[in-house]
């Protein structure tokens, strides 16, 4: 070997380091650190804990359910299959709803599942209406770090077929778990007690045999009585009410009161981001909107195509909006939703379930409290849904409970 | 090509070993054109101009000295392309650069603001008769590049440096890419002294090129995007905040801007050193100084060396009358806060370092300075240095905030007032228009109903006080003292525990070097 190449390669100071990070990286390949060690609810995690939960369960659903956080928190399974025994459909569900999940990471679900229950013959899938104008050609880091956690080619692959751009930070990003881990590694260097606490936790505590159960008191209400947009965003950051009045905040560590607490640090923050989000959105127009939409049900199409071609067929479920984002679910908008899912659902069976405004206060200033934020449904507003939606599932049994391969 | 981005580590290995490979001129034909595919990489287009600047400070430097050859007649043969190049005189020549050269920065840097303060100036208002902006992108590096440039050209005119013939020698000097689009403006002398004497890169250089590259890398990616975090939520919504986060707001900027700009030297200058370049230093750890004059001359010194240099001395320097030097100084500080970007607040910003130099430079003719200085021990030098800070990081406030009304608003609001902005106007009113008290007292307290949230962010003052450590810390002890033999496990460790920290502690999202946009 050459001398001076020898000198490099037998340095401490340049062989050490490389391999501190080489191990590192190993460490990570072996899936220790993904499998017990990872962030409660970060995107890593929100992947593996669901598809554990829901593979572990001892319910053998006959209908999955497919969405985003607005299913996931609005949805109580265990009152929904409670509700469709009671009304005698026959019908039991599943979710495998996640926080984040975008399409692709909803058609990874499926692949993944789909093999689960032989009896499983109806996808459920809670479509998020806002997010049609979002589509686009690159995707943002947490949803590669949640792709990242299936088959790392299969995922690639679907990202090709939904017409994503990648490059190769992107399948370095697959690939190198250093990279797919990077912010929860960050969380667990900068607070690693906490880790550790949650990691014993989570070792002593058996898996639930439903992915989530809303438990959310709060209510935005608590912020914006009259519903207004702005107002919303300014009182939460302000912690005060229409009147200007401070909203009583249970602080850490105090016991809940509910005749006093109306709101804690988490929700004030939820409401605030989700407020001021939609009143950005609300007041910008993206360009290309129309391009972006039909991306977006190019690529829907693709997931429905591949279920309706395992002999399985699809309900799309409109979910219930608050109040304040009303103006992202305008009648114009749901009528385009319903006629692109006729469109591609011609020639098969379907439904299509608009629920949007089954919980909001256009009648009543009541239904304001169902909302924790300005998305996702409370603990209140969930077990009203979930009762709904087992009223307008129930009407579909034949649909949802015929034959695989009957289409 | 972010030197951040996994475009450039590729970039950089290729580079790195295909240049290695290759020897003298075909060496630097290679250097030349893996810089000008950096720098395209960045906007092709941009590379017109660069070139266009390039060749006309080589023929301009080459006309000077045939100028000189023709008519001093120094016993050199003067080649053709001296005798056509002489028909201009020298200072011609010198003009031509300087003109094209600024004329240049002017267009694309000042274009926008020229029409700003004309607008501001003329009585129209947002209507009609107003002038139209012009919208013109600023390309990247452009600050760097023709400041470098245009210093070898009045380096040639003044006599101290021999224009280089070889044109690819030249080309690579200004686009040379580890300093090309954010510095170090590396001087003529220094870069042509390394092309012409470096020695093969040995084993020291890996080390001592390495070692910088991941310092650099902490510093942007750790150090630097971490305080970012907090710096784009309090100056993105300052109104509400207490006056603490204010400070904290100040603090973490500061600190922001320094770590990245030097994160980005550091890199460019372990780069350079693999190359076999040694750039002059940069910044030599200019937070935890006692006195701001202590800190300009730590910070950014490729700048304040130019400035001084082709600037500061020319004006007449430290030898005339006290006002002389405070007007000439008022003008280097204007010039300097207008070299970093065309906005009235960074204008501001200068002219806070420069009333912050003069309260200093009065200071410290005082007995009190002379006899704190003698005896007032440690306690005085942790003071004396938190003060400083405190001062420094104030001024940044009018570096970083988007206008000048939000930087008064923050800069009252550090010191418990409700709106700095308002106040000079309802003072002004109430001594010459009959305006009431109550509108400046409105400018101080705010309306009855005026509440602010209370101190958040605590984890982000422990952030800022280990910046600080860091900075006291590598003060003391430089990079050299890791670069000894003896001390190469202490050198190991370092590396190991700043390069754990790059891998697990950068934030979601790191935005460009600051400086580009320079």
């Amino acid at each position: 070997m050459n001398a001076a190449l020898k000198k490099y390669l037998t340095d401490v100071r340049f062989y050490v380091p490389a391999l501190m990070l080489l191990l590192m990286e190993l460490f990570l390949q072996t899936e220790i650190y993904g499998r017990y060690m990872l962030e409660k609810h970060s995107a890593a995690d929100s992947i593996r804990r669901n598809v554990r939960i829901v593979e572990h369960s001892p319910v053998q659903p006959n209908a999955l359910i497919l969405g985003t956080s607005v299913a996931y928190q609005g949805l109580n399974v265990a009152q929904l299959n409670a509700a469709l025994i009671a009304q005698n459909s026959g019908i039991v569900t599943q979710s495998a709803a996640c926080e984040g999940c975008m399409l692709q990471t909803q058609h990874l679900m499926y692949r993944l599942l789909k093999d689960q229950w032989p009896d499983m013959k109806t996808i459920i899938h809670v479509a998020d209406t806002t997010l049609s104008s979002k589509a686009r050609y690159q995707y943002d880091e947490a949803n590669g770090t949640m792709m990242a956690q299936f088959a790392r080619g299969e995922a690639l692959e679907l990202l090709r077929l939904h017409e994503f751009e990648l490059d190769y930070r992107r399948y370095l990003q697959f690939y190198i778990r250093t990279l797919t881990y990077q912010q929860d590694l960050r969380e667990f260097v900068l607070n690693p007690f906490n880790r550790i606490r949650m990691i014993g936790e989570r070792l002593r505590t058996p898996l639930p045999p439903y992915t989530h159960v809303n438990d959310n008191i709060y209510s935005y209400g608590a912020f914006s009585a009259t519903g207004d947009l702005a107002a919303c965003a300014d009182n939460s950051r302000k912690g005060v009410d229409d009147a200007g009045q401070p909203v009583p905040e249970k602080k850490d560590g105090e016991d809940f009161n509910p005749a006093i607490h109306k709101t804690d640090r988490h929700h004030r923050n939820a409401v605030q981001v989700t407020c001021s989000i939609a009143l950005l959105e609300k007041n910008f127009e993206p360009p290309g909107e129309h391009q972006w939409r039909e991306l977006y049900f190019r690529r829907l199409e693709k997931m429905y195509d591949e279920i309706y071609a395992d002999g399985r067929r699809v309900i799309t479920i409109i979910p219930p909006y608050s109040d304040l984002i009303q103006h992202a679910n305008t009648d114009e908008r749901i009528a385009r939703w319903e006629k692109n899912i006729a469109k591609m659902n011609a020639d098969r069976p379907y439904a299509f379930i608009d629920m949007r405004r089954s919980l909001n206060s256009f009648d009543s200033p009541a239904g304001r409290k169902y909302f924790y934020d300005v998305l996702h449904l409370n603990a209140d507003g969930s077990t009203v849904w979930t009762q709904k939606l087992a009223e307008r599932l129930a009407p579909e049994r034949d649909l949802i409970l015929k034959d695989r391969g009957t289409n | 090509m972010n030197f951040t981005s996994f475009h450039f580590v590729a970039f950089f290995f290729v580079t790195l070993i295909l240049g290695h490979l290759l020897k003298n001129r075909i060496q630097r034909i290679f250097l030349l054109l893996a810089s000008y595919y950096f720098y395209g990489a960045f906007e092709p287009t941009y590379l017109i101009l660069i070139l266009a600047s390039s060749f006309l400070d080589y023929f301009s430097a080459l006309g000077i000295q045939a100028r000189r050859l023709l008519v001093d007649d120094t016993g050199q043969t003067p080649t053709a392309l001296d005798r056509t190049l002489a028909v201009l005189p020298g200072r011609a020549y010198l003009w031509l650069s300087i003109v094209f050269n600024l004329g240049m920065l002017a267009y694309f840097k000042y274009t926008n603001f020229g029409i700003t303060v004309l607008n501001d100036a003329l009585p129209f208002g947002d209507t009609i008769f107003s002038w139209p902006a012009a919208n013109i992108l600023l390309p990247i590096g452009i600050s760097f590049y023709t400041f470098q440039s245009l210093s070898y050209t009045i380096d040639v005119y003044r006599g101290t440096l021999e224009p280089r013939r070889d044109a690819i020698d030249f080309l690579l000097y200004v686009a040379f890419f580890p300093q090309l689009v954010a510095g170090p403006i590396v001087r003529a002398p220094t870069f042509f002294r390394d092309l012409d004497e470096r020695p093969a890169v040995r084993h020291n250089d890996m080390i001592v090129g390495l070692t910088r590259i991941v310092v650099g890398f902490f510093r942007k990616l750790v150090l630097a995007d971490n305080a970012g975090v907090i710096v784009q939520i309090l100056y993105t919504s300052p109104d509400q905040r207490h006056w603490a986060d204010m400070w904290l707001a100040a603090l973490a900027f500061g600190f922001q801007v320094y770590f990245d700009f030097a994160g980005y030297t550091d890199i460019a200058r372990g780069v350079a050193r693999l190359f076999g370049f040694e750039f002059d230093v940069n910044f030599n750890y200019p937070m935890a100084v006692r006195n701001i004059a202590e800190h300009w001359q730590r910070w950014h010194l490729s700048l304040t060396t130019w400035i001084r240099d082709y600037m500061y001395i020319p004006l007449g320097g430290n030898r005339v009358s006290a006002p002389r030097l405070y007007f000439n100084m008022l003008l280097i500080w204007v010039a300097t806060g207008i070299w970093h970007g065309p906005a009235y607040h960074y204008i501001a910003w200068g002219v806070s370092q420069w009333v912050m130099i003069i309260m200093h430079r009065l200071y410290s003719q005082t007995r009190l300075c002379l006899w704190l200085n003698t005896n007032g021990g440690r306690s005085y030098d942790v003071f004396a240095r938190v003060l400083t800070m405190f001062g420094l990081c104030s001024g940044f406030i009018y570096f970083r905030a988007p206008d000048l009304d939000t930087a008064h608003l923050m800069i009252g609001r550090a010191f418990g007032m409700y709106n700095l902005a308002l106040l000079p106007g309802a003072f002004w009113d109430y001594l010459f228009h009959s305006g009431a008290w109550a509108a400046v007292q409105l400018a101080i307290y705010g309306p009855a109903d005026f509440v602010t949230g209370g101190p958040d962010f605590k984890s982000y003052w422990i952030m800022i006080v280990l910046m600080f450590v860091y900075e006291y810390i590598f003060n003391y002890v430089r990079l050299d003292y890791f670069w000894e033999e003896r001390n190469r496990w202490k050198l190991v460790a370092l590396l190991c525990a700043m390069v754990f920290m790059v891998a697990t502690l950068q934030p979601a999202s790191s935005p460009d070097f600051i400086y580009f946009q320079f």
